[in-house]
Formats: C-alpha cells, sequence, structure tokens
C-alpha cells in the first residue's frame, strides 16, 4: 500500500529531525573539542588541601571588586580593625566605598566578620531603627571613609580606631 | 582548613550512610544501577540530613555533630532494617539492552565518566582556596546558615536577625541546612567547609547524567552528550560553590530519570524515587517549586490529550507526592512564622497587566538570544530542542520523551510570567538570573536530547529500538500511558 501524503511528511519531517541532531552533535564536538585538555588539568589541589584559613581569607579579599581608594591591604585593615574593636552581635553601620563596588566591599567584610552584623549605608529610617534595636546591649558603630566631609551624628559618636583610608565610630545605640 | 580530616569525612559519608539506609527503604539496591547508586545515596542522604536538622532546629537542640551524626546514623540503620523487613516491589526490573556493543565504546564511556569525575573534584578543591565571601553564596545561602547556626536554632532571634541582615530570607531551608550540618562539625562558624556538604551534589550530578544517559544509549552516544553538557561555562553553573544551582539541576535530573524508569517499568520503587527526587527540588530554590511543577504538569498534560486509555498511577504510589508537598509547606512555615517575604511576591497581577506590553518583547528577545547566541552557557540544548520541535513535532512529542518535552514548555512559560512581574529593573534581572535559571535543565535537556538521539537504532541501547520497546510487555504499558 503506497503511504499517505502524511505519514510521507512525517517521515519527511523525522529525517530532517535526525539531520538537525546530528548537525548539533558535529557542532558541539567541535565546540568543546578544544576544552577535552582542561580535564587533565588537576593543578591546585595541593594548594586547595593544605593552605591556611587566613590565605584562603587573603585570596577572597583579593578577589573583591577593586577601585581607586581600595586595595587588598585596605580592606584586610578593615576587616583585622573591625574584628579587633566591634563585639560579636554588634551592629556596623558602613559605607567603604561608592556605589556597588563599596557595597560589594560591604558584603565581603559583613561575611567575614560575622557574628559581627556589617550592614552597607545608606538604609532607611525603618531600617535604622531596626539596627538600634537590634544593637542595643551589643554596641552600634558606624565604619566610613576617613576623607568623607564631617557629619552631624559624628558629635554624638565617639572615633574607635582608624586604618589608612576608614575610621570607626561607637555610636549611641538608643535614641534620646 | 579548620576541620580534622575525621570531621571532613564525618560531614562527607554520614548523609551519604542516611541515604544508603534510605534508598534499601525505598526498594533500591547497588546491582539495580551501580552508575546512579550513590546519587540516590546522596540525594536522599542529604534530604534526610536537612529534614532532621530542621526538627533539630525547631526544638532549639545544640548544633553539636556528637549528637546528630548518632541520630543521623541510627536513622539510617533504621531505614536499611526497615527495607530488609519489607522487602523490594515486584517489577523493578528493566528490559535489557539488546545491543552488543565494541569492548572499546565501553572503555571510553568509563574513561570519560572518571574523568568528569576527577575534574570535579579537582575543581571543588580549588574552589576551596577561597573563602565563601562573594557572590550569592556568601549573601544568600552562607549567611542564612551562619545566622541559623547562630541564633541557635529556628527561634525569634534568628527571624528578627534574618529579615535585618539576611537577604532573600524566604529562599527553601536546604541548602543552609546542609551548610549548618558542616558548621556542627566544628561547633563553630565555617567559611571553606561549609561548601563540602553542597560540593556533593555536583559530582552527584556527573553521575547522575551519566546513569540517566547511559540507561538509554549506546556507550558511545552516551560518553558525546554527557561531554557536551559537562562543558557549559563554569561561571553560569557555579559547579562547585555553595549556591544551590546544581542542586537544583541534580533534583531535577533525577525525577525525570526516576519518573521514565517508573513509565517504563511501573514499579512503585521508582514512584517512591521520583517524589523523593522532587521533594529534594522543592528544597532547594524556588526554581526547583517552578520546575517541580512543569515536570508535574507535563504528566497530566500527557495522560488529558492521551487517545488511548491511560493508565493511571495507583493511590499508593501517588500517596507518595505527600513528600514535596511537605517540604513545600515546611518552607513555607518557616517564612510564615518568622515574616519573610519574597519580593516577587508583592503585586505581580498589577505588574503583569500594568507593563506586559512593555515587558514581553525584551524577553523574548533576551531567551532568544540566550538560547541562540550563547551556546556556551547552555551547551545549545535549548537551541536543538527548539529547533526540533519546529521541523518535527510529533517526534519530539513521541514515546517517552512526551512528558519531559512539555514539561520543558512549561517550565519556560513560567519563566516569562517571572520575568513579567518582576519587580525589579528587567534588563537587570534578565541579565544576572536568565543564564543561571536556564542552566538547571541543561542536564535534564542532555537527557532529552538522549532520548532523541535513542530514537534512532544506531544510536539507541536497543537494536531497532521502537520494534523491540513494542514487543516488551512492561514497555507497552509504559507507552499506553502516554498515548
Amino acid at each position: 500500500m503506497k503511504p499517505s501524503r502524511r505519514s510521507r511528511r512525517s517521515a519527511g519531517a523525522s529525517l530532517l529531525a535526525s539531520a538537525a541532531l546530528l548537525a548539533f552533535l558535529g557542532w558541539r564536538t567541535l565546540a568543546i573539542a578544544p576544552r577535552l585538555p582542561g580535564l587533565f588539568h588537576f593543578g591546585g589541589i595541593r594548594n586547595g588541601l593544605s593552605w591556611s584559613f587566613e590565605r584562603r581569607v587573603q585570596r577572597a579579599i583579593a578577589q573583591a571588586p577593586m577601585t581607586r581608594k581600595t586595595s587588598p591591604v585596605e580592606t584586610t585593615a578593615v576587616l583585622a580593625m573591625v574584628k579587633e574593636h566591634v563585639e560579636l552581635h554588634a551592629v556596623v553601620m558602613a559605607q567603604l566605598e561608592h556605589g556597588s563596588a563599596g557595597r560589594q566591599l560591604c558584603t565581603l567584610v559583613a561575611m567575614l566578620a560575622f557574628p559581627r552584623f556589617v550592614t552597607p549605608l545608606p538604609l532607611t529610617e525603618k531600617e535604622q531603627r531596626r539596627c538600634r534595636e537590634l544593637a542595643a546591649g551589643h554596641g552600634l558603630y558606624a565604619l566610613v571613609r576617613a576623607d568623607a566631609s564631617q557629619s552631624a551624628w559624628q558629635s554624638s559618636a565617639t572615633r574607635i580606631a582608624r586604618t589608612g583610608k576608614h575610621e570607626l565610630w561607637r555610636l549611641e545605640d538608643r535614641d534620646r | 582548613m579548620t576541620l580534622s580530616p575525621l570531621a571532613v569525612f564525618s560531614v562527607l559519608f554520614v548523609p551519604l550512610l542516611l541515604g544508603a539506609g534510605l534508598v534499601h527503604a525505598l526498594g533500591l539496591r547497588w546491582r539495580d544501577d551501580p552508575l546512579a547508586y550513590p546519587v540516590w545515596c546522596a540525594l536522599t542522604g542529604g534530604l534526610g540530613t536537612a529534614a532532621l536538622l530542621y526538627l533539630w532546629s525547631w526544638l532549639g537542640w545544640p548544633y553539636d555533630a556528637r549528637l546528630i551524626a548518632p541520630v543521623v546514623l541510627a536513622l539510617g540503620a533504621a531505614s536499611a532494617w526497615l527495607g530488609t523487613r519489607t522487602g523490594r516491589p515486584p517489577g523493578l526490573a528493566l528490559a535489557q539492552p539488546t545491543r552488543r556493543v565494541p569492548w572499546f565504546e565501553t572503555a571510553l564511556f568509563r574513561v570519560l565518566v572518571l574523568l568528569l569525575v576527577a575534574a570535579t573534584v579537582a575543581r571543588a578543591v580549588r574552589t576551596s582556596t577561597v573563602a565563601v565571601a562573594l557572590g550569592d553564596e556568601a549573601v544568600i545561602w552562607t549567611r542564612k546558615a551562619q545566622l541559623l547556626f547562630d541564633a541557635g536554632g529556628l527561634n525569634d532571634l534568628f527571624g528578627v536577625r534574618a529579615r535585618a541582615f539576611g537577604s532573600h530570607e524566604d529562599y527553601p531551608m536546604l541548602n543552609p541546612l546542609l551548610q549548618v550540618w558542616a558548621f556542627a562539625h566544628a561547633r563553630a562558624l565555617l567559611w571553606v567547609e561549609a561548601r563540602i556538604p553542597i560540593q556533593v551534589f555536583a559530582l552527584a550530578l556527573v553521575l547522575a547524567q551519566a546513569a540517566a544517559l547511559r540507561r538509554i544509549l549506546r556507550p558511545g552516544a552516551a560518553a558525546l552528550v554527557l561531554a557536551i553538557v559537562f562543558f557549559v561555562d563554569a561561571s553560569t553553573r557555579k559547579p562547585c560553590t555553595g549556591t544551590a544551582e546544581p542542586m537544583v539541576a541534580l533534583g531535577l535530573l533525577v525525577a525525570a530519570d526516576a519518573g521514565l524508569r517508573w513509565l517504563a517499568s511501573r514499579a512503585e520503587t521508582w514512584a517512591r524515587l521520583f517524589f523523593v527526587a522532587l521533594a529534594f527540588l522543592v528544597g532547594t530554590k524556588h526554581e526547583g517549586a517552578l520546575l517541580g511543577l512543569s515536570v508535574l504538569l507535563g504528566c497530566a498534560t500527557c495522560a488529558l490529550v492521551s487517545r488511548t486509555v491511560p493508565r493511571w498511577p495507583r493511590p499508593r504510589q501517588l500517596a507518595w507526592a505527600a513528600l514535596p508537598l511537605a517540604v513545600l509547606a515546611a518552607g513555607w512555615f518557616v517564612n510564615l512564622r518568622f515574616g519573610f517575604q519574597n519580593l516577587a511576591s508583592a503585586s505581580p497581577l498589577a505588574i503583569l497587566t500594568g507593563r506586559f506590553q512593555e515587558r514581553i518583547g525584551p524577553i523574548v528577545s533576551g531567551f532568544a538570544q540566550l538560547f541562540f547566541a550563547r551556546p556556551r552557557w547552555n551547551a545549545g540544548v535549548f537551541a536543538i530542542w527548539i529547533v526540533l520541535s519546529l521541523l518535527a513535532p510529533a517526534r519530539t512529542l513521541r514515546g517517552p520523551a512526551r512528558p519531559l518535552a512539555l514539561g520543558c514548555w512549561f517550565a519556560l512559560a513560567g519563566w516569562v510570567l517571572v520575568y513579567l512581574t518582576t519587580p525589579y529593573d528587567l534588563d537587570w534581572h534578565l541579565i544576572s538570573s536568565a543564564p543561571r535559571v536556564t542552566y538547571q535543565v541543561v542536564p535534564t535537556f542532555g537527557l532529552w536530547v538522549g532520548m532523541m538521539l535513542a530514537q534512532d537504532p544506531w544510536f539507541g541501547r536497543f537494536v531497532r529500538a521502537r520494534r523491540a520497546a513494542a514487543s516488551t510487555p512492561t514497555a507497552r504499558a509504559g507507552t499506553l500511558a502516554l498515548g
């Protein structure tokens, strides 16, 4: 019996699909071929097993976004300052740099200084109130650039420590 | 490293032992698929450990591995005993391959799997040279685990601090709970070893892909597809970090593979594994829940539009669907209790109606660009899926591949809906998340490509695959339900 037009069309489409599949396999095989030698790359394993924790932290700091005013050395100094002068569970409102790079640096310090709660500025009124509530009993701090202009809040705050480019201030953790 | 080698061993293998017990209780054994067996253990063990830690966290008991590990091991032993007592449901075996393949083809497949496993382990170790400090890995997942561990459980302190200092605090708990498992070994916070329980799933994903492809393709073809899917750009899939992307991909792939085995054999054991994998999937991320729903919608559509009488699963099999629902409910309860909200859930309908026309163009063009112009990010599998669907829709919707193809269309529709209703800047949201979100289905798409290839007698594991499949009673039962 002669196959119907519909079944012939279906067989033709299926043949086309098979050709497309083969073309796909060929295309992707050619695309991945140069990357196959990467499978034999086992470098860095010894470092992964033997490095000290501090060195891994340094590597994370080195991978953070850089600006003209920050460097791994400065970020390390800021982290050390926060760890030394801020007690656990205290809240630090921080502005290390402007823009997204500043927020990422702040995230990095927040992660590595945990359980000190470093949170990036600017904060809304509600967020500031929440920070004060959470800081009660533990301390509320501000971490700002040393070259920033003098602000009104600094009159009622105490400067605790500073690095080359940043200052740590202790704030009143209750609204008067 | 902060943890001792013994502690690292415990972080890795205690959940696997629990998994082995749970897999035994499900009715699965090593000989059912030696390649997939460690994957099933990792998946069920991870889910079981997280479930225990979830309860532990509500009870506020101390996070100390010296207390938790014996309970995990006892649960594993009890599950294994239960599995031995109840025995295995019948009809588990799948059709044996009829193709004889040359020895070097099998050897090539084995060598490639070994190389991919070694490369994944090497990548995991290399990743650990950097402490967790940047990106979603740190801000979303490790931060949530830190907050939970520091608060000492799921208590008010955790809720208040997570709302103030967390990010996407409404995301599911599976990943953070497993990181807490690592913290419990040090009884302190960790910034490197926290990744270890999550990196296990990146390794499991390689084995799951290999096992799923090997089941349907001849070894040479399976090796080729496996290699193609493995070389997705690392920046997209973040394979060995602490993010949940590989977990979503693993849950979906194991669910799809178990679902296909269930269709082919009708054995309840595969139904159990299917629902356990779905439970894992919905516990990973919200995207996991969307993909799980897409899989179920794909299956339901197949049954509804079937031209033959569909063989519905027995209620006893469907009862296992309670497991993913329980995981969803557990996450929902945490969010409700602590007032965690997703920003995207604020006013989706208003955004959808108000900005549909403005957004649909950029979304379609964004996806088209991603699928057709960025093959390094998704192995080009979306491109071939769309091309085949247009060229030969009947072929893409034929046989067991049908629910998978339909599920993928539902997933695509779901993503479009999410981007249509996003409260964020659309361009930023598309650029920052679309490659990552679409990557999650790439391994499953690899399986779909394998199924398309298997329809060709030259690539399949069966000589004249369709005729052989039609002649076996178990396969006939499978095709009945698919229509």
